[in-house]
This record gives structure tokens, C-alpha cells and sequence, in this order.
């Protein structure tokens, strides 16, 4: 399912920003290849974060440029390019399964933002087999703020994932959840991001996380404020085994109340 | 639950006010008349100033009966007794039930309308990009309008409209503001996220902006509705047929206070009543928002 072309999918060039005085990136060139599962680590203040920022559009380059696909970015969050941030991703007056269908109502009705009948009905199927796929389909009728940390994540990947988006940006999206949900959730994003074939980028601080789910690691360090950040390892890791599918992530999910409760 | 703990607060309130100012008063007319039997002395002719001073204490803290003589005249009896049934009881048809049914007549419609224009003029503000701050700054000093002061303005519009428009006047800049502050304060993130699930500028602000600033619209009126009783009062002061703040504009001036009390008491219970309701529907309503109960 994961075709891995050679020519670059995302590629950086030149990237230059600042804010003030102080040059976050001056120079940098990065590439990469579809399909590929990203990992971003560094220390706090980085540029780790402004990286990702600028790759979603919610910030613009002030020199250089972003391509997908050899096309410019375009300077403002699109649907091309999931977020799943470390928290509030999830809309708190929606239920879970009005999260979900949320992006698949928006892209067909652009005047009401609702969908009606047999189309909303669909919707609702699709956003319902989304839920289930990250074992959620029995919290589908609760508000977020009943969720716990690692159910509210799962929403948000699942929020994410239903729009089917070229890139999925993550920003520590576990670093609020305690260990043993941690492992879970990345069994989980590892088996989804597997099944669908997306590009991932994740911004983490945590080491083993970066290391047992990227395909590509990127170490960026800002040792000194004034000058830029620098990839000081870029580390090529061996594809991993395929070890679970949507059908495991699916067992997985009868005792996610359990053991995320 | 919380009916019966306010109502018991504020009678418990009323009863320590009436016995402290009373128990002040004696005090004060006893140092004017010190080393004697106070009223033996009032009835011998002597201690002038101390018969003044328990006169006036006499009307202010007015006894229990005739407080409830005083709410049974203004709440009880028909304002015009029938000449064949003179012990007729018909609350709606009392002094206080019509003013009530005016002064409710103005302050409602005043305080929806001033809810309406507060969340148009909010969803207004998050689309105003650049000139948001302009706006929020002309909406702050707006808040501070002293509306009473612009009565001559309102006396263009006819009837109850007077009121009405006085009362939204005054209290929409106060919501509005408080919804701004609430729009500047919500995550980043959420209007991000909407632009990654196909949100436009309108969509936004109909799937996302909007049913997450209703809740706080009640909370907003809930808080400035104080301001709202003050206006409709004060507008009635000002002119009025009928209504709450027409009765207490003509008893102020007698020392009725055997008859005000009742009525201060009336217009809190009142106002306790509609800020219930307003918690109500903003419960039932928005079931994901918490907070909007405080005590």
C-alpha cells in the first residue's frame, strides 16, 4: 500500500525565519519522501515547534520555500495537512462523533456547514468507522471534556485521519499522556499510519518514542540563541517489520476503557 | 437547591439590617438623652432631638407587621377594591402585580434585544481582522456611556420603547465586551484545526466560533442583568404609567418604607428568578460547557 517514490514529497529550501533579533532557521534545506514516518526531536526552543508551524501554514517563511508535491505551500492551514496538537484538538461543544463528521460536513457544504439526509447519514457511517478504528465507538455520543488525556488523542487522530490528509503534523501529541497509554497510542498510530500510507511528521521529546516509530529521525539543536537551529543527526532508520494492521487496532479497542480510563 | 439557600440568605440579610439599623438608632437617641427613661422623657415633653431621631428610626426599620400590612396593600389587594367585594384578593390586579407586568414588559424585551446585538456584534468583531482592536476599544468606552444621562435621546422613541432601548443601550457594550474578551481567549488552536478540516472564514464562525460563544452569552447577561434592573428602574423614574420603579419612585419620598421593603425584596426574588432561568437554558442547552454556576 506504502508507495515509496524517490522524488522528494515535502522539500524545504532555503528556509530562513526570524522573530526580532533572534534567527530561528537561516539556510536550511530539507527533503522528504512520501510515505515516510518523520520524527523531529531537539531540545526546548529549538526551532522544532516553528518548523512544524511552518510546514501547516499557520506561519510564514520569511526567506526560502515549502513545496508539496513541487507546488508552494500555501500560507494558511489547509486540509492537505492534518494537526493533531498536544491538546485541545477536539472541538469541546461537539460529541466525539460530531468531532469526526465535523471535517467531512465542512468539505461538502461550504455555505451551511451541515449535511442533511442521505448524505449526512454517510457522513455519519464514515465518521462512526473512524471511531471504531481508534476505539472510540462507545464514547461516540460524549463531549471531550468526559474524555480521558489518551481517549481525547484518539479523537483527535481520528478527527484527523477521516479527512484523509497528504500529511499528518503531529506536535507531541503524547507528551501529556502517562507511559502506559503512551504504548498504546503508538501501537495505534503505528498501525494507522502503516494502513494508510501517509506522511507523518511528529515533533516529540521523547527519545525512545522518536526512535521505535519514525522511519527518519531528525535531530535539530540551537546551542547558541543567536545563531540558527542546526540538524545535527539525520538518521535513516530501517523500515520496521509490519506487526499490526486495522484489524489489530480494532481488537485493541473492548479493553481500551480499561486500560485508558 | 438553590432557591431556598438565596431565599434564606437574603431573609436572613433583611432581619440583621432591620435589627442593627434599629439597635443603632436607639443607641444614638439614648446618648441624646442620656441618664433617663427614654420614653418617659419623649412623653414628658423633654429630649427633642431623641424624639426625632426614634421617629425616623420608626419608619426606617418598620416593625413586621406593618411590613407585612405593606406587602399585602401593594401585592395582595386589588389596586381598585370592587365597592361590593372590598376583602377581594387578586394579586395580578394589585399595585405591584401591574407594575410588575410593565416593568417585566420592558426589562425582557431590553435585555433579549441587548443579548441579540452583543452576540451579532461579537460575530461581527472575530470577522473585523485588522480592525479588531478599534472596534473592541470604541465597544469599551461605549460601556462607559452613562445611558441615563442620554435620556432626552431615548424620548424619541415612543411608549415602553423608551425603556427598552435604554436598557439595550446600556447592556449590550458590557456583553459584548465580556464576549470579546472570551473570543480572545480561546485556543489558537481550535481556529487552526477548523482551517485543517475544511473551514472557511463563514463556516468557522457558524460551526466553531459561534455555538462556543452562546454559553458564554448567558454567562454575560446573567452577570450585567444587575445593570439591566438598575436602567429599567431608573428609566421608570424618569416616566412611566405603570411600573416597579414608578412605586418605588413615589414611596421613597414619604419614608414608606413598611412598603418599600417589600418591593426590594420582590425585584431580588424577580431578578433571582430570571438569572435561574437563564442557568437552566444555559444548562440544558449546552451540556459541554462547565462552570456557569458559582456558590
Amino acid at each position: 500500500m506504502n508507495t515509496q517514490s524517490t522524488a522528494p514529497y515535502i522539500s524545504i529550501d532555503n528556509l530562513g525565519k526570524s522573530y526580532g533579533q533572534t534567527t530561528v532557521f537561516e539556510g536550511l534545506n530539507l527533503t522528504f519522501k512520501e510515505s515516510g514516518f518523520y520524527s523531529i526531536i531537539g531540545p526546548s526552543g529549538c526551532g522544532k515547534s516553528t518548523l512544524l508551524r511552518i510546514l501547516l501554514g499557520q506561519e510564514a517563511p520569511d526567506r526560502g520555500e515549502v513545496r508539496l508535491e513541487g507546488t508552494p505551500l500555501v500560507p494558511f492551514p489547509s486540509p492537505h495537512r492534518g494537526i493533531v496538537f498536544q491538546k485541545y484538538s477536539a472541538m469541546p461543544h461537539l460529541t466525539c462523533l460530531g468531532n469526526v463528521m465535523l471535517g467531512l460536513e465542512l468539505r461538502e457544504s461550504p455555505v451551511l456547514g451541515r449535511l442533511f439526509g442521505a448524505a449526512r447519514r454517510r457522513a455519519r457511517d464514515e465518521a462512526m468507522a473512524w471511531l471504531r478504528a481508534v476505539g472510540l465507538d462507545h464514547a461516540a455520543k460524549s463531549f471531550p471534556a468526559a474524555l480521558s488525556g489518551g481517549m481525547q488523542q484518539r479523537l483527535a487522530l481520528a478527527q484527523s485521519m477521516a479527512l484523509k490528509p497528504k500529511i499528518l503534523l503531529m506536535d507531541e501529541p503524547f507528551g501529556a499522556l502517562d507511559p502506559g497509554i503512551r504504548a498504546d497510542m503508538h501501537q495505534l498510530l503505528f498501525s494507522l499510519w502503516e494502513e494508510s500510507g501517509m506522511t507523518v511528521l511528529m515533533v516529540s521529546h521523547d527519545l525512545p518514542e522518536a526512535f521505535s516509530l519514525g522511519t527518519r529521525v531528525l535531530v535539530l539543536d540551537k546551542p547558541d540563541p543567536a545563531r540558527p537551529a542546526q540538524i545535527t543527526y539525520d538518521l535513516a532508520l530501517k523500515p520496521r517489520p509490519v506487526q499490526t494492521h486495522l484489524e489489530k487496532a480494532q481488537a485493541l479497542a473492548p479493553d481500551a476503557p480499561q486500560t485508558l480510563s | 437547591m438553590l432557591t431556598p439557600i438565596w431565599a434564606a440568605a437574603l431573609f436572613l440579610g433583611v432581619i440583621l439590617a432591620l435589627a442593627g439599623g434599629r439597635f443603632l438608632a436607639m443607641q444614638e437617641a439614648r446618648s441624646l438623652c442620656p441618664g433617663q427613661n427614654l420614653y418617659a422623657a419623649i412623653e414628658a415633653g423633654d429630649c427633642k432631638d431623641a424624639k426625632g431621631k426614634l421617629n425616623i428610626a420608626n419608619k426606617l426599620y418598620p416593625t413586621w407587621g406593618a411590613m407585612a400590612q405593606g406587602f399585602h396593600r401593594n401585592f395582595i389587594k386589588p389596586e381598585k377594591p370592587r365597592a361590593d367585594a372590598p376583602q377581594h384578593v387578586d394579586p395580578l390586579r394589585s399595585a405591584m402585580g401591574k407594575a410588575t407586568i410593565a416593568t417585566l414588559s420592558r426589562f425582557i424585551p431590553g435585555v433579549l434585544i441587548a443579548m441579540t446585538l452583543a452576540f451579532v456584534g461579537a460575530m461581527l468583531w472575530a470577522m473585523s481582522g485588522h480592525s479588531r482592536l478599534a472596534v473592541g476599544s470604541f465597544n469599551v468606552a461605549l460601556a462607559y456611556v452613562p445611558a441615563i444621562a442620554l435620556t432626552p435621546f431615548f424620548f424619541s422613541f415612543p411608549g415602553n420603547s423608551f425603556h427598552v432601548a435604554m436598557i439595550a443601550f446600556a447592556m449590550t457594550p458590557v456583553i459584548l465586551r465580556d464576549l470579546i474578551l472570551h473570543l480572545s481567549n480561546l485556543p489558537p488552536s481550535l481556529l487552526i484545526k477548523a482551517q485543517t478540516l475544511h473551514a472557511n472564514t463563514w463556516t468557522a464562525l457558524l460551526r466553531v466560533l459561534a455555538p462556543q460563544t452562546l454559553p458564554r452569552l448567558i454567562d454575560a447577561t446573567r452577570v450585567s442583568m444587575g445593570l439591566g434592573w438598575i436602567l429599567v428602574l431608573a428609566a421608570e423614574f424618569v416616566i412611566a404609567r405603570e411600573g416597579i420603579g414608578l412605586r418605588i419612585w413615589k414611596l421613597k419620598r414619604r419614608y414608606d418604607v413598611d412598603n418599600l421593603l417589600p418591593i426590594v425584596i420582590w425585584v431580588t426574588v424577580l431578578a433571582i428568578a430570571i438569572d435561574l432561568i437563564l442557568w437552566a437554558v444555559r444548562r440544558g442547552l449546552f451540556p459541554w460547557a462547565r462552570g456557569g454556576r458559582e456558590g
